[in-house]
């Protein structure tokens, strides 16, 4: 246990002195600002630049939820495994690791370690950008007929923590950064597409990224996103579980 | 042009975060002598020309391993 | 009672056995010279020793209790430096220390006395640059420090002394005699003179099996014979002493070298005599009579023949 504290200290201090997190921060915060701003502007300035542009329709808030969970499960999630791609990649290739473990300290603690100070600052980015798109969304358009906003971001949030798991089952098995980022890309796409099979589809993860502005909009229920939360909370563990398994047995 | 006035202020936040983000690379880009390529001339106008992504692909790529 | 105990140990890597049967103990308050060529397996063994390896064969106790791949239980006990020590480079000496301090679950008191006294016993007290910023020498002595944080009963170092210059490795030997009071020290090496100033228990691992082990003296007395150097000033004296009939005996082992002859024998006093005998009869006064001490390389160079 006090090894676990400790590691999560060093990862935390690590991922501030390497700018880790103020990358993610604002990432994340810009994509949060640049949601709502671009849907709300995007249709001005482009009739104010091309004269001749007719405007199709009046921009709404739900807009700016589209582009939240497009950029931030894209690119939002994209940078976080790029950039906690190499967690143990480097640990492992430098050989910092060996001084830890051969102290007494459990390979356990280190993937519970890694992975608590990830998902910490996943959702620290996450909700930063949450807010920052609900507050340009009120303030932009004065419209607060959207239901289930709250819901919706908690079920993509949700995904986070399984994609991370992952990540760290990638990072765990192989030496290189990039394989294992690949790896985690991998699993995602497959995950995505097991989603679009019909029989479990209804299960699938995917739901909760794919869903979530037809949530606010009002097109699905919040019912249907039960399963698939939980589905995603039992394989997030289950991922974890694995990635120690294969830990226990890896040469440092 | 009185659209890029009543837009600008919601921009604000925004250049803050980028003046931020050049901040913390300047500094660290003088402090640190190496790279993993290019030299301190060339990541300091990057940095600082552009906006937002010019710090960020310093600090995944162009930082040098040496913290 | 011993501290480490290794029995039939054995590892391969592919089809190269590198490690073969191998059966050890390091008894508790030694100072345990492990030697043996590059390359013969002295990393593996000691990577198993830690459970960083998996052995294909073969138990390993510490402090009598079972070590297992993987697992970190039995390194409680020990305090390792690996032969490069890699460190988070952001880290200051202190910070790193207290790093390690609370991994082994130490109280803050108790974490900063003990960083205070072994960054002064390894020389990096008033050091606070970032470890980035270190030199080989440095990040040894400051992996000694790290190693020896949780009190270890046994401590394990991997060639601490290869890639050091001579004032780096005299202040490694001396930091590693002064602990050897409190810790038994494992070391590995293949700088014979290291051993013979330290250590009082060595082994030779030799294709995978300890060749020879014991204490310093027991080493010696087995398996050293002792030789004693003649040097005459003359070529014409060196024939003169050859040709004597009761000089035959003598010369079976012997090397000729210049003007200097070194005779080997497992019985030295009966060569003494017979020596001096032939001397005093023939009237021959070599300008030298050394008796030479059995070194370990002599006997490291036998055992890896």
């Amino acid at each position: 246990m006090s090894g676990y504290i400790a590691f999560v200290k060093k990862e935390f201090t690590e991922n501030m002195k390497n700018y880790r997190f103020l990358i993610l921060f604002a990432v994340f915060l810009i994509f949060g600002i640049m949601s709502a701003f671009l849907a709300k502007f995007t249709p001005e300035i482009l009739s104010a630049l091309a004269a001749d542009m007719e405007m199709t329709s009046e921009p709404v808030a739900l807009d700016a939820w589209k582009q939240f969970y497009k950029n931030i499960s894209g690119v939002g999630f994209s940078a976080f495994i790029i950039l906690f791609g190499s967690c143990l990649s480097n640990e492992y290739s430098k050989g910092t690791l060996v001084l830890m473990v051969t102290k007494g300290l459990s390979r356990k603690a280190v993937i519970l370690a890694k992975y608590t100070v990830a998902v910490a600052l996943m959702t620290i980015s996450y909700w930063i950008s949450y807010a920052a798109t609900y507050g340009y969304t009120a303030l932009l358009w004065n419209d607060t007929s959207l239901a289930h906003v709250v819901f919706a971001a908690v079920s993509l949030w949700i995904v986070g923590f399984l994609y991370l798991s992952i990540l760290m089952i990638g990072c765990v098995i192989f030496k290189q950064t990039f394989t294992s980022i690949l790896f985690t890309g991998g699993i995602v796409a497959l995950i995505s597409l097991l989603g679009m099979i019909e029989p479990i589809a209804k299960f699938s993860p995917f739901i909760l990224t794919s869903k979530n502005v037809d949530l606010i909009s009002g097109k699905v229920i919040p019912a249907e996103f039960v399963i698939p939360a939980f589905v995603s909370f039992i394989l997030s563990i289950f991922g974890l579980l694995i990635a120690i398994r294969l830990f226990n047995k890896k040469q440092l | 042009m009185n659209i890029l006035f009543e837009i600008l202020p919601f921009l604000v936040p925004v250049l803050l975060v980028d003046i931020a983000l050049a901040v913390a690379a300047v500094r660290h880009i003088l402090r640190h002598p190496r790279y993993r390529f290019g030299n301190r001339t060339i990541w300091l106008v990057i940095v600082v020309v552009i906006l937002i992504f010019g710090p960020i692909i310093y600090f995944v790529f162009g930082k040098g391993e040496n913290e | 009672m011993n501290v480490l105990t290794i029995q039939n140990l054995s590892k391969s890597f592919g089809k190269q056995r590198i490690i073969d049967n191998l059966n050890l103990s390091v008894p508790e308050g030694s100072v345990f010279g492990f030697i043996g060529k590059n390359g013969a397996g002295k990393t593996t063994t000691m990577k198993m020793v830690l459970g960083l390896l998996q052995p294909d064969n073969g138990e390993i106790h510490v402090c009598n209790e079972p070590v297992g791949f993987g697992q970190t239980r039995t390194n409680q006990y020990i305090g390792y430096l690996p032969d490069v020590p890699e460190f988070y480079n952001y880290m200051t000496p202190i910070q790193y220390l207290k790093l390690c301090g609370e991994v082994i679950a130490l109280s803050k008191a108790e974490i900063s006395k003990r960083s205070e006294e072994l960054l002064s016993l390894v020389g990096l007290y008033d050091v606070t640059k970032q470890i980035g910023g270190f030199s080989r020498g440095m990040k040894q002595r400051l992996g000694i420090a790290q190693a020896l944080l949780t009190q270890p009963k046994l401590l394990i170092c991997d060639e601490p002394t290869s890639a050091l210059d001579p004032v780096g490795r005299k202040e490694i030997l001396d930091i590693l005699y002064k602990i050897s009071g409190t810790t038994t020290v494992l070391f590995s090496t293949h700088i014979l003179s290291d051993v013979e100033r330290i250590c009082n228990h060595a082994a030779f691992l030799n294709e995978g099996k300890i060749a020879v082990t014991g204490t310093l003296a027991e080493i010696k007395a087995l398996h050293g014979h002792e030789s004693l150097l003649l040097e005459f000033s003359a070529d014409k004296d060196l024939q003169l002493f050859k040709k004597q009939k009761s000089a035959e005996p003598l010369l079976i082992y012997s090397e000729e070298n210049n003007r200097e002859l070194i005779l080997h024998s497992r019985n030295m006093e009966n060569v003494q005599k017979t020596l001096l005998r032939i001397l005093a009869e023939t009237g021959i006064c070599p300008i030298k009579i050394e008796l030479m001490e059995p070194s370990l390389e002599s006997l490291f160079l036998e055992v890896v023949k």
